[in-house]
């Protein structure tokens, strides 16, 4: 992790994830930085808890992609547009790496290598979208199961019904973590699936 | 033998030969300022003939509005976003700033990102295209960051998305909007809208959520900022957490102008820009940005005061030939709308049976109803908790937590796959709706005074007697509303009402849903009192809570509010007043054009004495075109009676 911080301050999309997974204060998540990232990031690792705590959920929303100075974070309640914007404090031209990155997706080029970086973005897209992904993999179908099925490279008639006939094994512990390791090893486990997914393991 | 010296001037044409070689090896650059300088002579030369910088690219590049009185201003606030000194008072000085930037060789000793040509790669593509310069003519440069940009984010369409009125929220009331950029994708693949990325403005407010919050909007008292995020990631705010319908225009721009909004997006990057809520919103910079990647377009001009969301969404959506396809994104709450919508009768009440058991009883559930059946019914209910839990991310469910995890194992049992949401939209789409402000004429005979001429202005947004189409069905947003009257007997004009702000909704129940129906307003009017005494101006603050029921098709629609109303008439002894109010109203909707609307209040002042108030009133209004309707009004008020012919224009 320590890599990260150097590369880019910019994990905000991936810290911020982790942190709204965990059930964060927005407090907590608007002081990010590479340590934050750091930090939450080995947290969420450590959250196993079978129902996430979400008692002190605030949208995650507005995590810039990395990049970008803004982070918008909202409050409880608090309206999408004139949302909390945190500063990063980077400076405007010294942020060009940080402005490149993440884009794709939110997390890409937070990470140099291609298997980190696939990994970051599959993380991400579990973590951000877990709730529809719960629900349009019993119901073997829908948009965002066909975008999950995208960044992992898998055929997406085939993704949707495996992810219905595996959903009991994948999705036992709604935690974006142990679904994201659920589906790794399960994709790994049916040769069927291993053999014409790209980008997992 | 004797010594004989070499001829001085020898020596010294060797020693300065020695050291211009020295110096060219060295320093390059000064070995070529004599043939730069009149280089960038030549370029000012061409680029003032060609009045660059007057141009509407440059203008619209540096974000310099076509507002009155703007002058040469750019709205941009980051002193490093332009390279002049006076840069953004000044776009001739920010023209031959960025000229020399580009001749510039490349800095040694720090990183080539700040090379002007990397910093405004946009400014670069159009200038060095417009003035013809040449790559090899310059120093060469590399631009590592940006390369890597361009090369990871390849778009090819951009569309723009309203997110539609939110009225939990009076800062989201009007609505939303930001840019989509598409995913360049291969021959042959399906788009993947999800993985899109949507560029955004939006203010920094502060932590402390103050009461000074309206004021600062209002007062440009926040920066706003650029940003990019993945779509998913919106999808999961809008639509899921505050359940707004999104609608995605999709724009039919070239490929440059894609490129250059691409490039002005990296330009941008952190730029600041003071936030106004009213002008300078998040909808205005919007079109700035559009217009600056797209000079063509001219989209920002008619909004010299104020931008409402959903206006400026018209203003791109009605240019002739710039829509490629319109695509409706359903909420939360309209998801679970549709997928009642496929449920018969029966189904419904074995979803709310489902629902409302402590612990399903599946043997009953699966009685009679196959695994379409089953699949059906699971997918509404499985829609009702995203709805009533707002899940979104990573968000699990709180009070049906059990119960959904158990209809998610037995839905993937079933081993059916779900059909696409129906394309029907509970919203409809907000370009066809009629513009945000309105002017309106009407005369009218009142039983105590005569003949008079009501005129009327409101800049935003709706109310419940205009065509609701683009709007909400069951919402009404008034802001400045205001209307004059003169008499014909009466010396001069008077104010009739004024609401600053009224808000109404009358959100009808849905199966397993209840919904309130509740307004709340504050402003002023004429004619408080009661008979002859009907004649002094108060201002207000009411209230109401109530129900709204429809019928399925919602054509019909009544309602009820109980509140209360708190005044100030300064002309009467007793100026304060308070007390309980009613209203009940009804709405048909006899056509898509023909809307019946019928209204009745009471209410009792005391101050201390009580002053009774008894409104009724009936109205028909026949819309005649998308901005204007003919409206007939008949209205008895506190005894007094008047009748109403009008005539209403939206712009």
């Amino acid at each position: 992790m320590k890599r990260l911080n150097h590369i880019c301050v910019l994990l905000v999309a991936c810290s911020s994830t982790f942190a709204m997974a965990k059930g964060d204060k927005s407090k907590k998540v608007k002081k990010v930085s590479a340590k934050a990232a750091d930090e939450s990031g080995q947290e969420s690792s450590d959250d196993s808890a079978t129902k996430p705590q979400h008692q002190d959920y605030d949208a995650p929303w507005g995590m810039a992609g990395c990049g970008f100075w803004s982070t918008v974070i909202k409050g409880k309640g608090r309206d999408s547009q004139l949302a909390v914007s945190v500063l990063k404090g980077l400076p405007y031209l010294g942020s060009t790496d940080s402005q490149t990155s993440g884009i794709t997706s939110g997390t890409s080029n937070c990470v140099k290598s291609r298997t980190q970086l696939e990994e970051a973005e599959q993380r991400t897209f579990v973590t951000v979208n877990l709730a529809s992904l719960v629900k349009e993999s019993s119901q073997g179908a829908g948009q965002h199961l066909e975008a999950l099925a995208e960044i992992f490279g898998c055929p997406h008639t085939e993704f949707a019904q495996f992810s219905q006939r595996r959903y009991g094994v994948i999705y036992q512990d709604q935690n974006p973590d142990l679904v994201l390791a659920n589906y790794i090893r399960e994709v790994q486990a049916e040769t069927s699936m291993a053999s014409s997914c790209q980008r997992v393991g | 033998m004797k010594y004989k010296p070499k001829r001085p001037w020898r020596q010294v044409v060797k020693e300065w030969a020695k050291l211009a070689f020295v110096l060219a090896l060295c320093c390059p650059q000064v070995a070529r300022a004599s043939k730069r300088e009149p280089y960038i002579d030549r370029l000012m030369a061409k680029a003032r003939a060609m009045q660059l910088a007057e141009s509407v690219t440059w203008r619209r590049m540096l974000f310099i509005p076509d507002r009155i009185g703007q002058g040469g201003t750019s709205i941009i606030d980051e002193p490093d976003y332009f390279l002049a000194q006076n840069g953004r008072y000044d776009p001739e000085a920010e023209l031959e700033a960025t000229l020399h930037g580009f001749i510039a060789p490349q800095a040694t000793g720090v990183r080539g990102d700040e090379h002007v040509r990397c910093r405004h790669p946009a400014r670069w593509s159009y200038l060095s295209r417009a003035l013809g310069i040449r790559n090899q003519d310059l120093p060469p440069i590399q631009c590592k960051s940006l390369d890597e940009f361009l090369g990871r984010l390849r778009y090819d369409r951009v569309s723009l998305i309203f997110s539609n009125y939110f009225m939990n929220n009076p800062a989201s009331l009007f609505g939303h909007s930001f840019l989509k950029m598409h995913r360049m994708r291969g021959k042959g693949e399906a788009d993947q809208p999800l993985l899109d990325d949507v560029v955004n403005f939006s203010a920094a407010v502060d932590d402390d959520y103050s009461l000074l919050y309206p004021f600062k909007g209002l007062l440009g008292g926040y920066w706003g900022f650029f940003s990019l995020f993945p779509y998913h990631r919106k999808i999961q705010e809008y639509n899921n957490f505050e359940s707004r319908d999104l609608w995605e225009f999709d724009l039919k721009l070239t490929p440059d102008e894609v490129q250059r909004l691409e490039l002005m997006v990296w330009e941008l990057g952190g730029a600041r820009i003071s936030y106004y809520y009213v002008h300078q919103n998040c909808s205005y910079v919007m079109l700035s940005l559009l217009e600056s990647a797209a000079p063509r377009l001219q989209l920002t001009k008619q909004f010299q005061i104020y931008a409402v969301p959903s206006d400026t969404v018209r203003a791109v959506a009605l240019t002739p030939d710039i829509l490629t396809g319109v695509y409706y994104r359903p909420s939360a709450e309209s998801r679970y709308v549709l997928r009642l919508k496929a449920l018969s009768p029966q189904e419904t009440l074995r979803l709310e049976r489902l629902i409302h058991a402590d612990e399903p009883d599946f043997a009953e559930f699966t009685k009679d109803c196959d695994k379409y059946c089953q699949a059906r019914v699971i997918d509404a209910a499985l829609e009702y908790f995203d709805f009533t839990e707002k899940l979104a991310g990573a968000r699990t469910a709180d009070k049906y937590f059990d119960l959904r995890q158990k209809l998610l194992l037995k839905r993937a049992g079933l081993g059916i796959k779900s059909p696409p949401l129906p394309d029907d939209p509970v919203s409809s789409r907000v370009d066809f709706g009629h513009d945000s402000a309105l002017i309106g004429g009407a005369l009218g005979y009142q039983s105590a005074a005569g003949g008079f001429v009501d005129l009327s202005w409101r800049p935003a947004l709706q109310d419940i007697s205009a065509n609701a189409v683009g709007y909400q069905q069951q919402m009404e947003v008034k802001f400045l509303d205001i209307t004059v009257r003169k008499y014909a007997e009466r010396p001069g004009l008077a104010l009739r009402r004024l609401d600053l702000l009224e808000v109404t909704s009358l959100h009808t129940d849905l199966p397993l849903i209840t919904n309130y129906a509740w307004s709340f307003g504050f402003g002023g009017e004429d004619g408080f009192g009661f008979g002859a005494e009907a004649a002094h101006m108060r201002s207000f603050v009411q209230w109401g809570l109530g129900k709204a029921v429809a019928t399925d098709d919602q054509r019909f629609l009544a309602y009820t509010l109980v509140g209360t109303d708190f005044g100030h008439a300064s002309t009467r002894d007793n100026s304060w007043h308070a007390g309980p109010r009613i209203v009940a109203g009804m709405i048909y909707k006899v056509s898509s054009r023909l809307k019946l609307l019928a209204r009745a209040e009471a209410a009792r002042y005391f101050n201390p004495d009580p002053i009774d108030r008894v409104e009724q009133e009936a109205s028909a209004v026949l819309t005649v075109a998308r901005n204007r309707d003919f409206r007939i009004r008949v209205n008895r008020r506190s005894a007094v009676s008047e009748i109403t012919l009008g005539v209403r224009q939206y712009f």
